[in-house]
C-alpha cells in the first residue's frame, strides 16, 4: 500500500501521560478509504489511546496524525468531522433520540426540514424508526447502541470511530450488531477505525486488525493471515486458541526448522520467527489441526495421555497430556468416523509440519 | 386448560392447603414488623418533637377563643346591634357582667351549656364579702350538689395520694391546683389554691358549705383577672386602647350598684360611648380569627368586615415581606453563581486538588456561625479590612468609606457566604455523576466547547441546580440571625419580625401567623417546582 493511498496515517506517533513512560511507543499506521481497521489488544495495550488522538481528545506528544492529506495534530476535536461511538454510547439522556439525532446537524446549522429527513433516514437505516421520540433510558442497550451508530453517522462523516460499542451487550445481540455494523460500513463506504478487546468481534468485523500490545502493533494484517500465520508469539496466543510446545532449534533449512523438544522428542515446524540454530522456540498449533492417531507418513507424531473430554456439539475438545504438559487441547470435529476416546486412553496426536509455526519466545514465559 | 379454569375461580392454595394470600401475609408479616419497628423511633420523634409542637404553634395564628372566654353574653347578643349608632342599655349591661363578674365561668364551663342571653344567672352579682352560697346558687343551682364538686374532690384526692419526697408532693399539688382553675375555665395557668385547700379536708359526702362557696368565689375572680389581662392584651391587637380601658374600666365597675349601666360606664370612661370602640368589638366575635394573617401583611378588617390597609404609620411588613423575597433571590443567585463553577471543579479537578477544594468548602460548616458572622463584621464594617483597603490604595477617599455592614448589602454578602455550601454540594453530586464522555461526544459531534456545555452538560446539571436553589431559597427565606447581626435596619427580614413576636411583644398569633405564611410560600414553591422540574429530578447530594 503507498502512502498515497492512506486516508488516516499514524506517523511515528508517540503518547505518554507522565513524561516517564511512553503509552506509545513509535506508532505507524495507514488506513485506506472505506477500509475497516480494528485494533486490538488486552487493556492498557495503547489502542484506545490512539483512538483518543485521533478524535482529537488527547495529544501526540510526538509525531503527526494525518487526515485525508492533513495534519490534525491542531485541530480541535468538533472542526475534525469524525463520527465516534462511545463505549457507553454517551447518548445524551436528558433528550429524545430524535434530538440526539438532530444535534450534530443543529450544530452544523443545517436546515429545519433536512434535519427532519436525515434523521428519519438514519433512524430506519438501523430499524428505530418508531423510538425516535423516546429517550435513551427508555431504550433497551441494544436500541441505545443503535442510536449511538446512527448519531455517529447521520452528519455523513468520511471516518468513523468506535471504541468498544458493543462491549455492554449480551453474547447473542453483541454477534447480531456485528453483523448490522458490518453491512452498514459496507453499504455507506466510510472508514471505520474500531477498538475492541474481543478477537472475535474483530475477526468477524475487519478488513485488517492491528493487534496492539505494550504500546505497540504486534501484527497488522487480515483477519485470516492473522489467525493463520501469526508473527510472534503473542499475537499467535491472543488470537484464537493454541497449543504450545518449547523448544531448541536444531536445524534450519530456511521454510522447515527441526525442533527439539524440551522433553527429548524432535518435531518439524514452519520456521517463521525464530533467530536462528540453537535459539530457543515456541511452536504454536492450532487445536483444530492436530489429527488424533494419524496416518504413519505423519512428519510430527506424540504420544498423549487423554486426560478431558468436553462434548461441545460441533466438537469434542479433549485436553491431552503431551510432554509431561496437561494443557495440550485437541479438537476432534463431530463427525461420522470421529475418533472414540476415553478419559486415560493413551493415543498418538499428530500434525503437518506446515500447520505448525516455530516462533520467538514470549518474554513472560 | 379446564382444571386451569377452575383454579382461578377458586383462591389459590399452596402445598398444604392454606390459602395462598394467607400464607404470603404470614411470611411477610415478619419483614413488615421489621420496618415499622426501624421507621417507629424517628417517626414518633418528629410527631413528639416537630409535628405536634409546630401544628400546636401554627393554630395559634387564627385561633380566637380567649376572646369569646371573656365575652360570651356580651357576644350572644351583639348580633342585635346595627353597629352603627350607640348600643342600647342591653349591651352595656352585657359588657358590665361580662368584664365584672365570674358567673360565666359558673354557668357555662362546668356544666358545658349553651350561652342563653335570657338565663337569670348572668345578671345575679355576688357581694365582695359573702354570703357566697346564695348567689352562686342562684347563678347556677347545679353547684349546690354532691356531684358537681365530686370531680374536682378527685383531682385533690389524686394528688394527696401521691408517694413521693416532700419536694415531689408539693409539686404535685401544686399541679393539682391548676389542673382545678384548667377545669373550671379555658386557662391552664392559673392556680386555685383556695379550692384545693378546702377540698382537702372534704368526705365528699356532706354537703358543700359557705367556705367552699367562698373558696370557689376567691380562686374564680382570680383565674378571672387573669383572663381579662389576657384577653385585654387580645383585643388591644384589634384596636389599640382597649387594654386600658378595660383595666379602668374594670376597677370603676365596683362604683357601680344600679341600672342603667349605660350612663355610668360613659362616665366612669368616655371611650364606651365612642362607636367605633364597640364596632371593633364585633370583629373579635369570631373564635377563629383571619386577623393576625391580615395583620401579617398590613391589613385589618372595617367595621363592614370589609378588608382595609392598616394606618399608614402602621405599615410595615408588605415592605419587609417584600424585602425577604428580594434578599432571598438575590442570595439564591448569588449563591449560584459562585457556586456553579466551584462545583464544576471539584467534579472534574484531580483527587488531590479537589479534596482540598472539597475542604475549603466544607470548613464553613465546621465553624460557629457566630464567629463567621463576626469574621465578616470584622472585613465589612466602616473602620474594618475592606474599607482599610481600599482606602489606604487611594481607591476610596477616607469620608466616602462604604457601608457594607448593617445594611441590606452586609446581610446580603454575609448569607451567600453561609448558604454557600448548600447550593455548591447538590450540584457537586450531580455533576459528579456526569461522565466526561458527554461532553466529549458533544465535541465529537461538532460543537464547540461552549456550546456543547450549554447544550449538553448544563442540562444535565438542571436537577443539581434546582436541588441547590430550592434549598437556599428554603433556609433564606427564613433567615434569622444574621439579619439579626448585620442587617441593621434596613437588612431586617420577616424572620426578625416573628422572633420580635415570640420573644418580646409576645404576639404569638401573629408570629405563627407569619410563621405559617413562610411555610405556605415554601409549599407553594416546592409544588410548582415538582411541576416544572419534578421532585423526583431533584439531588440533594
Amino acid at each position: 500500500m503507498s502512502k498515497g493511498d492512506s486516508y488516516v496515517s499514524f506517523q511515528s506517533v508517540q503518547k505518554s501521560y507522565d513524561g516517564e513512560t511512553l503509552v506509545i511507543k513509535n506508532l505507524n499506521l495507514d488506513t485506506e478509504r472505506g477500509e475497516f481497521l480494528t485494533m486490538l489488544g488486552p487493556s492498557g495495550s495503547g489502542k484506545t489511546t490512539c483512538l483518543m488522538m485521533l478524535a482529537g481528545f488527547e495529544t501526540a506528544t510526538h509525531g503527526e496524525i494525518i487526515l485525508d492529506g492533513v495534519p490534525i495534530n491542531n485541530v480541535p476535536p468538533h472542526k475534525r468531522n469524525i463520527g465516534m461511538v462511545f463505549q457507553n454510547y454517551a447518548l445524551f439522556p436528558h433528550m429524545t433520540v430524535n434530538e440526539n439525532l438532530a444535534f450534530p446537524l443543529q450544530v452544523r446549522k443545517f436546515q429545519k426540514s433536512d434535519i427532519e429527513d436525515r434523521v428519519k433516514k438514519v433512524l430506519e437505516m438501523v430499524q428505530l424508526g418508531a423510538f425516535g421520540s423516546r429517550r435513551p433510558m427508555q431504550l433497551s442497550g441494544g436500541q441505545q447502541q443503535r442510536v449511538a451508530v446512527a448519531r455517529a453517522l447521520v452528519f455523513e462523516p468520511k471516518l468513523v470511530l468506535m471504541d468498544e460499542p458493543l462491549g455492554a451487550l449480551d453474547k447473542q445481540l453483541r454477534e447480531q450488531m456485528q453483523y448490522e455494523i458490518k453491512h452498514i460500513h459496507e453499504n455507506l463506504e466510510v472508514t471505520v477505525v474500531y477498538v475492541t478487546h474481543d478477537q472475535s468481534e474483530a475477526l468477524t468485523m475487519s478488513n485488517r486488525i492491528a493487534v496492539f500490545d505494550d504500546g505497540e502493533i504486534q501484527q497488522l494484517a487480515a483477519p485470516d493471515i492473522l489467525y493463520e500465520a501469526p508473527e510472534n508469539a503473542f499475537v499467535a496466543q491472543f488470537i484464537g486458541e493454541n497449543n504450545t510446545l518449547f523448544g531448541k532449534v536444531i536445524e534450519d533449512d530456511g521454510e522447515i526448522c527441526t525442533v527439539n523438544l524440551e522433553s527429548g522428542e524432535t518435531l518439524k515446524a514452519l520456521a517463521v520467527n525464530i533467530e536462528g540454530v540453537g535459539s530457543e522456540t515456541m511452536i504454536s498449533l492450532r487445536p483444530e489441526r492436530v489429527v488424533v492417531n494419524p496416518d504413519s507418513d505423519y512428519p510430527n507424531s506424540l504420544t498423549a495421555i487423554v486426560e478431558e473430554l468436553i462434548y461441545l456439539g460441533d466438537h469434542i475438545r479433549s485436553r491431552m497430556n503431551v510432554c509431561g504438559h496437561d494443557d495440550f487441547i485437541v479438537k476432534i470435529p463431530n463427525s461420522a468416523q470421529h475418533a472414540q476416546l476415553k478419559p486415560g486412553e493413551t493415543v498418538q496426536v499428530g500434525w503437518l509440519a506446515e500447520d505448525s509455526r516455530a516462533l520467538d519466545v514470549p518474554v513472560s514465559s | 386448560m379446564a382444571s386451569n379454569a377452575s383454579t382461578v375461580s377458586q383462591p389459590l392454595l399452596t402445598a398444604d392447603g392454606t390459602p395462598l394470600k394467607v400464607s404470603l401475609k404470614r411470611s411477610m408479616r415478619r419483614s413488615k414488623l421489621r420496618a415499622i419497628g426501624l421507621v417507629l423511633p424517628p417517626l414518633l420523634f418528629l410527631m413528639l418533637l416537630f409535628i405536634i409542637p409546630i401544628g400546636n404553634l401554627l393554630t395559634r395564628s387564627v385561633d380566637d377563643r380567649l376572646i369569646n372566654y371573656q365575652m360570651p353574653l356580651t357576644f350572644s347578643i351583639i348580633e342585635k346591634w346595627d353597629s352603627q349608632t350607640l348600643p342600647d342599655e342591653e349591651l352595656f349591661e352585657a359588657v358590665y357582667y361580662d368584664l365584672g363578674t365570674i358567673n360565666k365561668f359558673l354557668i357555662t364551663n362546668n356544666t358545658g351549656r349553651e350561652v342563653n342571653p335570657d338565663d337569670p344567672g348572668w345578671r345575679v352579682i355576688i357581694p365582695k364579702r359573702g354570703p357566697y352560697k346564695e348567689p352562686i346558687l342562684k347563678i347556677n343551682p347545679l353547684w349546690g350538689e354532691v356531684e358537681t364538686w365530686m370531680p374536682l374532690s378527685r383531682i385533690v384526692h389524686n394528688s394527696l395520694e401521691y408517694e413521693g419526697s416532700k419536694k415531689e408532693k408539693r409539686n404535685v399539688e401544686k399541679r393539682a391546683q391548676f389542673d382545678i382553675c384548667s377545669y373550671l375555665t379555658p386557662l391552664t395557668n392559673a392556680a386555685c389554691s383556695r379550692l384545693f385547700k378546702v377540698l382537702k379536708n372534704w368526705d365528699q359526702q356532706s354537703l358543700p358549705d359557705e367556705k367552699f362557696y367562698k373558696a370557689l368565689y376567691k380562686d374564680l375572680s382570680s383565674a378571672h383577672k387573669f383572663l381579662t389581662g389576657k384577653s385585654s392584651t387580645r383585643m388591644n391587637y384589634e384596636k389599640p386602647g382597649w387594654k386600658s380601658l378595660v383595666n379602668k374600666s374594670r376597677r370603676g365597675f365596683n362604683k357601680i350598684k344600679n341600672p342603667p349601666y349605660k350612663e355610668a360606664m360613659i362616665k366612669i370612661e368616655k371611650r364606651w360611648g365612642d362607636v367605633n370602640v364597640w364596632q371593633s368589638l364585633v370583629a373579635m366575635k369570631d373564635p377563629f380569627t383571619s386577623g393576625y394573617y391580615l395583620n401579617a401583611f398590613d391589613r385589618k378588617y372595617d367595621v363592614d368586615s370589609n378588608v382595609i390597609m392598616q394606618p399608614e404609620e402602621r405599615q410595615v411588613y408588605v415592605m419587609l415581606w417584600w424585602r425577604t423575597l428580594l434578599l432571598s433571590l438575590i442570595v439564591t443567585i448569588g449563591c449560584l453563581l459562585l457556586a456553579y463553577p466551584t462545583a464544576h471543579l471539584l467534579a472534574t479537578l484531580p483527587l488531590k486538588y479537589s479534596n482540598l477544594l472539597m475542604i475549603c468548602v466544607l470548613m464553613p460548616f465546621w465553624t460557629s456561625l457566630l464567629v463567621r458572622i463576626v469574621a465578616w463584621m470584622v472585613m465589612l464594617q466602616q473602620e474594618g479590612v475592606i474599607n482599610d483597603v481600599l482606602v489606604s490604595g487611594g481607591i476610596l477617599s477616607d469620608e466616602n468609606r462604604l457601608p457594607m455592614m448593617y445594611n441590606f448589602t452586609g446581610t446580603v454578602i454575609v448569607m451567600i457566604q453561609i448558604l454557600l455550601p448548600f447550593m455548591i454540594l447538590p450540584i457537586y453530586s450531580v455533576m459528579k455523576g456526569i461522565p466526561p464522555s458527554y461532553m466529549r461526544a458533544a465535541q465529537n459531534l461538532g460543537a464547540t466547547p461552549s456550546l456543547a456545555f450549554l447544550k449538553v452538560y448544563m442540562p444535565q446539571t438542571l436537577p443539581g441546580i434546582g436541588a441547590g436553589v430550592i434549598l437556599v431559597f428554603i433556609v433564606a427565606i427564613g433567615y434569622y440571625i444574621t439579619p439579626e447581626l448585620v442587617g441593621g435596619k434596613d437588612g431586617k427580614l420577616i424572620g426578625n419580625m416573628v422572633a420580635y413576636h415570640m420573644q418580646k411583644s409576645l404576639n404569638w398569633g401573629l408570629a405563627a401567623a407569619m410563621g405559617t405564611v413562610l411555610l405556605g410560600a415554601i409549599l407553594i414553591l416546592y409544588w410548582v417546582y415538582d411541576k416544572i422540574v419534578g421532585i423526583d429530578n431533584m439531588k440533594l447530594a
